[in-house]
């Protein structure tokens, strides 16, 4: 009994099967990213494909792309198919759970034998070549590679210096809006009519002159529904009660007297501005993790374009000539819109 | 410890935990610099769809809850149509934020939702899952993207049909998924409410902007609709959003029918109400013009009647799927149970939520006049005068009203773009189905849907629990989409009544010296009749891009009216509407046929201009203390085009244009565009505000 425990050749089988468990784990959790496979270097952009890119464009906006928004199209198309291609070299669709469950989505509609399980049904589709083909694949691959093009080598600790630079970078986003805080006098359009902007100004005259305070000059005023003191408004707030216009007319207003008339949709008004609250930052606390948010967002984006750039850098491109597919193209013969009936059959242009 | 020692522990304990639990909201305990204690209104839209609902993600809508929230404040969103990997190619923003807002999604799709939308669910692979995500196998195609689309749309809109219908039966069928995959159904859904409330508490933000928690109980036997919005007040919210499964299940189990509202007021009561945590709640009944009378049906008994009360101070008055304050159709010269030509605002062709979309519109004998929310109103007058058997004293009767219903608008958008209302660029109302102007003029029940209207609140600051408040105690009005302010009082004494329109303290004694909407007047003075103080603002009106103002904002108000609605000494219930603002200049009211229903079509404009004001006070000469009665103020907004004049004239016809036939022949080919037409349809509307009502109660 103890010399078997003792045999090498036990404990080889033991070492051995260790280091493969090891080895899987770590494949699996350094496996995506790696390069496994060769793809093909040359991407080609037919004129076919820049028929088809029109013919989209043009279906879902109902016009012929110019030639910028053209450009721009096929510009798309390369980098998703680089990327494409990119996730292929890495295998990502080989353990995909998404890719698996819609290739035997695939095949059990175009499968005659209701009999096979899906292990059969995958490695039929894969046989088939349908991976290589499946616009719903590819899709998913191509969202696979853009998060992975996102992620950073190293995550980098964020520390707090840069949190509130990027605060100081977009001060207007951050803030709190300008308030301002006031008692007005009203009158009222409706009740006076054309007399209305006599009326205001003879009425400002009258409050300076008598120095009248808030609750005199309102009861020389007409009602307002909406009360006579506005508190801790910001400009949405103004146009809000008194409409457009109003918020910039009384920028102008010197706080501490009766200013105006100020013209609201409802009439004119007469303003006695208390206090002008200035915008304010909030202390970083109360918005860090949307400085977080912002911050690993911009750094994604940065990572995930130089990343673009730099796999686009190892193939090679070549694009037809976009005027000899658009002059194929005939928008008279295709609708306007996609609608839920089925299109008339079209003669195939653009090869 | 000694006993004494132990009870004053006890008791400090009780105390501590009473402090803590009653009436925790979120609001900060400080008030809002904002606070106005005459209070303010808030404009929202509680009945919202993000792609959480399965009749939205079907239809391609790429906005969840979090999107909804941020168009609600005036950020930008996706809208359909979208392209091949399905990115919105349009967006929108709102001209102008709302102040509150709920998403409401359907509670019975969660399930669903969640796992057909999740590609590695082993539920995913399903027929019904691949079918509502309109997967179809692309390789055995020749033309893949325009054929996809087509076919896309085709079965995801039949599969959806399907699982209606599933909610249209009794008892309802579980979706297929969920019968096969009930655990991972069950953890999707509480996913997803889970996921719900998260947004809400992200984006509520006290004093600026609130959110409430809230989905739709969604039961429509035979088509007939009896859904209600859910709203909680709070954070404090129970674990599982309730559907039509779960309260019919259970109802089955009571001898009720499965559709019986009292299951999931029973189902709010233990696991909200009674919870021990704060928890506060209402349901808002909808779109009662669709329900056959089912809505509101005689309660069974006392306890019923005091129920429905307190569960349903409001109903949900007008919305994108048409207005149920009452019916009128010209093109029968009668209404249900009224004569008010302004009940044919908003009218659809159909009895149920089976869309007819070929006239003609089934003739108003065919409707239960308990569809229409005026006719509920007189019943429960009715019916608190008729009484209930009280079961502690037989013989007596308890005089309850169950129909005590306050007043909101809301949109039901499925775009997840709340408060989306304005009429002259109106984008849809769900997904693809209608993203086109030749799509939205597409059939009778298309034509005459709406963008939907607004709920508006008078609170004193914008938090939960201030607006909430609001909602239990009715202080509230609804609108058909603009912006109009409205406050509207009654009393029996003002004082000096008829300078009060003249008085800046108005709101104050309004307040001081009588109820707002929503309220019961106090007993009578002997031989004293009621006064009502209606005042209105017009829309601020906002301006475009470039400097003009919005068409169909702004507009001045044509008139006031007051509806009064009775219950005689027989029983028999009656109603009057009258024109109290503005008057003649003998100040006698003016007749309907003295206001001019006419649009200047170039303009859009009314040809008679209303005022940006009107206040009046009005005493009702024939007021009879015998007999129990309500009274609301509706105001008329001058007449201004409606969305489907705009959208018209972008296809190249004109409704007010002669030859308005011959145009819609030939402007889009193999498109029927009849319903451009004025002799169609109405191309003129007059938004409105409808307040809550206030009520009188003969004295006990």
């Amino acid at each position: 009994m103890k010399d078997w425990l003792r045999s090498p050749a036990l404990h080889f089988l033991l070492i051995g099967g260790l280091l493969f468990a090891a080895h899987a784990r770590w494949r699996r959790a350094s496996g995506a990213g790696e390069v496994q496979a060769a793809v093909p270097k040359a991407i080609v952009i037919s004129a076919a494909e820049i028929a088809q890119l029109r013919r989209q464009w043009y279906a879902q906006s109902g016009r012929l792309p110019d030639p910028g928004e053209l450009r721009a199209a096929i510009d798309h198309a390369i980098d998703e198919e680089v990327l494409y291609r990119e996730a292929l070299a890495r295998a990502l669709d080989r353990d995909d759970e998404v890719v698996r469950q819609r290739l035997v989505s695939v095949m059990g509609f175009l499968s005659d034998d209701e009999k096979r399980d899906a292990t059969a049904l995958y490695r039929a589709a894969l046989e088939l070549g349908l991976d290589r083909n499946d616009l719903v694949v590819r899709r998913h691959l191509v969202q696979l590679m853009r998060l992975l093009a996102r992620r950073p080598e190293v995550p980098r600790p964020v520390a707090d210096a840069e949190l509130v630079a990027l605060r100081e970078r977009e001060p207007e986003r951050w803030q709190s809006p300008a308030e301002v805080t006031l008692t007005h006098v009203f009158l009222s359009e409706s009740r006076r009519g054309s007399r209305v902007d006599r009326d205001a100004r003879d009425l400002l005259e009258r409050l300076l002159v008598e120095h009248a305070g808030a609750d005199r000059a309102s009861a020389l005023g007409d009602p307002f529904p909406l009360g006579t003191e506005v508190r801790h408004a910001s400009e949405r707030d103004l146009q809000r009660i008194f409409g457009a216009g109003f918020a910039r007319a009384l920028a102008e207003v010197k706080p501490g007297q009766w200013s105006g008339p100020i013209r609201s949709s409802y009439g004119r008004h007469l303003v006695w501005v208390h206090e002008r609250i200035p915008p304010r930052m909030p202390p970083l606390e109360a918005i860090r993790p949307q400085l977080l948010q912002q911050l690993r967002d911009q750094r994604g984006e940065e990572r995930a374009r130089a990343k673009l750039r730099a796999w686009r850098a190892g193939y090679v491109v070549e694009v037809a000539d976009a005027g000899q597919a658009g002059a194929r193209f005939d928008p008279a013969l295709y609708p306007a819109r996609v609608d839920v009936t089925l299109p008339r059959p079209q003669p195939f242009l653009g090869d | 410890m000694k006993p004494v020692t132990l009870s004053v522990v006890a008791i400090a304990s009780v105390l501590a935990v009473a402090s803590g639990s009653a009436g925790a909201g979120d609001t900060p305990s400080q008030q809002c610099p904002t606070y106005d204690p005459l209070r303010q209104p808030f404009f929202g839209d509680l009945h919202v769809h993000t792609n959480d609902s399965v009749d939205a993600f079907v239809f391609d809508v790429v906005n969840g809850p979090r999107d909804a929230y941020v168009f609600a404040r005036g950020g930008e969103v996706g809208m359909t149509p979208v392209d091949i990997d399905r990115k919105p190619t349009r967006t929108w923003k709102l001209r102008r934020p709302l102040d509150f807002t709920a998403v409401t999604d359907h509670s019975e799709g969660f399930g669903v939702t969640r796992v057909c939308r999740d590609p590695t669910s082993p539920a995913y692979s399903l027929p019904e899952c691949q079918l509502l995500n309109g997967i179809i196998p692309t390789s055995a195609l020749p033309n893949p993207s325009d054929v996809q689309f087509a076919l896309h749309k085709t079965i995801s809109q039949a599969t959806l049909l399907l699982l209606i219908a599933s909610v249209g039966v009794v008892p309802p069928n579980v979706p297929v998924t969920c019968r096969l995959y009930p655990d991972q159904c069950d953890a999707g859904a509480l996913s997803i409410w889970q996921d719900e409330q998260d947004a809400a508490k992200q984006y509520d933000d006290p004093c600026h902007f609130t959110t409430f928690i809230a989905y739709e109980w969604t039961p429509m036997p035979g088509t007939a609709n009896l859904h209600r919005n859910v709203v909680f007040a709070n954070a404090h919210v129970p674990g599982r959003a309730f559907s039509y499964f779960e309260t019919s299940e259970r109802a089955r189990s009571e001898g009720k029918l499965d559709y019986d509202a009292r299951v999931l007021w029973e189902m709010l009561q233990e696991n909200c109400l009674d919870a021990g945590t704060g928890c506060d709640v209402l349901t808002i009944p909808h779109n009662s013009n669709f329900s056959a009378g089912l809505m509101f049906p005689d309660p069974h008994d006392a306890k019923e009647a005091a129920d429905r009360a307190v569960w349903e101070p409001l109903v949900e008055i007008t919305q994108h799927k048409g207005s149920s304050e009452c019916r009128f159709d010209r093109m029968y010269s009668s209404g249900v149970d009224t004569t008010d030509e302004q009940c044919a605002f908003e009218q659809e062709p159909s009895l149920t939520l089976l869309p007819n979309q070929y006239l003609p519109p089934p003739p108003p004998e065919a409707f239960q006049p308990r569809a229409f929310v005026r006719s509920v109103l007189k019943d429960g007058l009715a019916l608190e005068q008729q009484g209930f058997d009280d079961p502690a004293n037989p013989g007596a009767k308890l005089h309850i009203n169950p129909f005590k219903l306050g007043v909101i608008g809301s949109t039901d958008t499925h775009n997840g773009t709340p408060g989306n209302t304005d009429e002259v660029d109106w984008p849809g109302h769900v997904g693809n189905q209608d993203d086109t102007e030749v799509k939205r003029m597409s059939g009778a029940f298309t034509a005459r849907s709406n963008p939907g209207g607004l709920a508006v609140v008078w609170a004193e600051e914008n938090t939960r629990d201030s607006i909430f408040a609001a909602l239990r105690r009715r202080e509230t009005y609804g609108t058909s989409g603009t912006r109009p302010k409205v406050r509207f009082f009654g009393a029996w004494d003002f004082g000096d009544a008829t300078s009060l329109c003249d008085e800046p303290s108005l709101v104050s004694v309004g307040y001081h010296q009588g109820v707002p909407m929503g309220s019961d007047l106090p007993p009578p003075p002997p031989g004293k009749k009621p006064w009502f103080v209606a005042w209105a603002l017009k829309d601020e009106g906002v301006l475009d891009d470039s400097g003009s103002p919005v068409p169909g904002t702004g507009t001045p108000l044509q008139r006031i009216q007051i509806v009064k609605g009775w219950v005689d000494g027989a029983g028999a219930t009656h109603e009057r509407v009258l024109n109290i603002a503005p008057t003649r200049d003998d100040g006698s009211l003016r007749p309907d046929g003295s206001f001019s229903e006419d649009v200047d079509p170039q303009t859009c404009r009314a040809t008679t201009t209303g005022s940006g004001e009107l206040c009046t006070v009005w005493e009702d000469d024939d007021f009879d203390p015998t007999q129990p009665a309500f009274y609301y103020a509706r105001v008329l907004e001058d007449p201004t085009c409606r969305w489907s004049t705009y959208a018209c004239r972008k296809l190249g016809v004109d409704p007010f244009a002669d030859t308005c036939l011959a145009q819609a022949e030939t402007a889009q080919p193999g498109q029927n565009l009849d319903d451009c037409c004025a002799i169609r349809l109405d191309p003129v509307i007059q938004e409105r505000a409808w307040t809550s009502p206030i009520w009188y109660r003969p004295g006990s």
